[in-house]
């Protein structure tokens, strides 16, 4: 974009980091793909009374989701700030970003160790199996994000995310606005439609 | 390779020429996205129509989706072929999930 700080000259006319990060977040798609069929495939293998009905709190889960999206939200204002060159305004969303992403980290281990001490495991059922695989790897990804916007705050102490950043809170934006789109799939194919009567 | 030339110019993608989103559009959209999942939430009370509450969980989970990768992910004013990444990679996700789930009913 014309108004980022160093826009590299590229054959495509595109910041190379920019198209080889949407190469991987299509790749990503692919991978949490073979994750989910592998959960939808298991999910029917449980034991009585610790299947996805017993255990789900759809109002936690509701919750938590909300607070993804607004954490989306917050990283979009932030991307957009650090493109206008207010740096400190951008830094500011991004912390919003980093602090929301640790609360839905929070909600999971909440939930996680609430199925744990209810019976579910990782090796207690193919369902337990596939549901921490698939949900599990989606907080990692999370946590990773996290990592990633803390790394962005340090460097921009002082003057704060200005525009010769743009381009590197743009790449982790995208990242972060993936993880949500993620999550929005899982939301409904995991928890969502065991509720429906 | 041609030079001497802008490499937008050079480019074999066509770059969209759409005004960029505001605050305050990107705002509107959040709140969109609030309320779609408020939406989900409460439809889940809805007894007796299991096929059309799946249907309109999976419409509210798309739309989700897609204003998040147009307006948030901004590939409704990047280059297409940003969006044509991305929709090979979301079609390949589509057709693996489908594909597995059909051989695993067989």
């Amino acid at each position: 974009m014309a108004h980022h700080g160093h826009a590299h000259e590229t054959n495509t006319g595109i910041d190379n980091r920019k198209l080889g990060f949407w190469l991987f977040i299509a790749s990503e798609s692919i991978f949490f793909a073979c994750l989910l069929v592998g959960y939808l495939v298991y999910k029917g293998g449980y034991q009585p009374g610790v299947g996805p009905t017993d255990l789900f709190n759809i109002e936690l889960t509701t919750v938590s989701t909300f607070v993804l999206l607004m954490s989306s939200l917050a990283m979009v204002l932030g991307v957009n700030a650090a493109q206008r060159n207010e740096g400190r305004l951008a830094r500011r969303w991004v912390l919003v970003t980093a602090l929301m992403g640790l609360t839905f980290l929070g909600f999971q281990a909440y939930e996680f160790t609430h199925f744990y001490h209810a019976g579910l495991s990782l090796s207690s059922s193919v369902f337990g199996t596939a549901f921490y695989t698939l949900t599990g790897f989606h907080g990692a990804h999370v946590a990773v994000g996290v990592i990633w916007l803390l790394t962005l705050l340090y460097h921009g102490r002082g003057a704060g995310l200005t525009v010769d950043k743009g381009d590197d809170v743009e790449v982790a934006g995208l990242y972060w606005h993936f993880v949500d789109i993620v999550w929005i799939v899982l939301f409904t194919v995991v928890y969502l439609l065991e509720f429906v009567q | 390779m041609k030079t001497g030339m802008p490499a937008a110019q050079r480019a074999k993608v066509t770059p969209l020429h759409r005004a960029h989103p505001t605050p305050r559009t990107f705002v509107a959209v959040g709140a969109v996205l609030a309320v779609i999942t408020a939406a989900e939430f409460l439809i889940l009370y809805v007894r007796g129509a299991s096929a059309l509450v799946v249907t309109i969980l999976a419409l509210l989970s798309a739309a989700k989706f897609f204003l998040v990768a147009a307006y948030f992910m901004h590939l409704r004013f990047d280059a297409r072929i940003l969006t044509a990444i991305f929709a090979v990679g979301v079609t390949l996700a589509a057709l693996i999930t489908i594909a597995v789930k059909f051989i695993s009913l067989a």
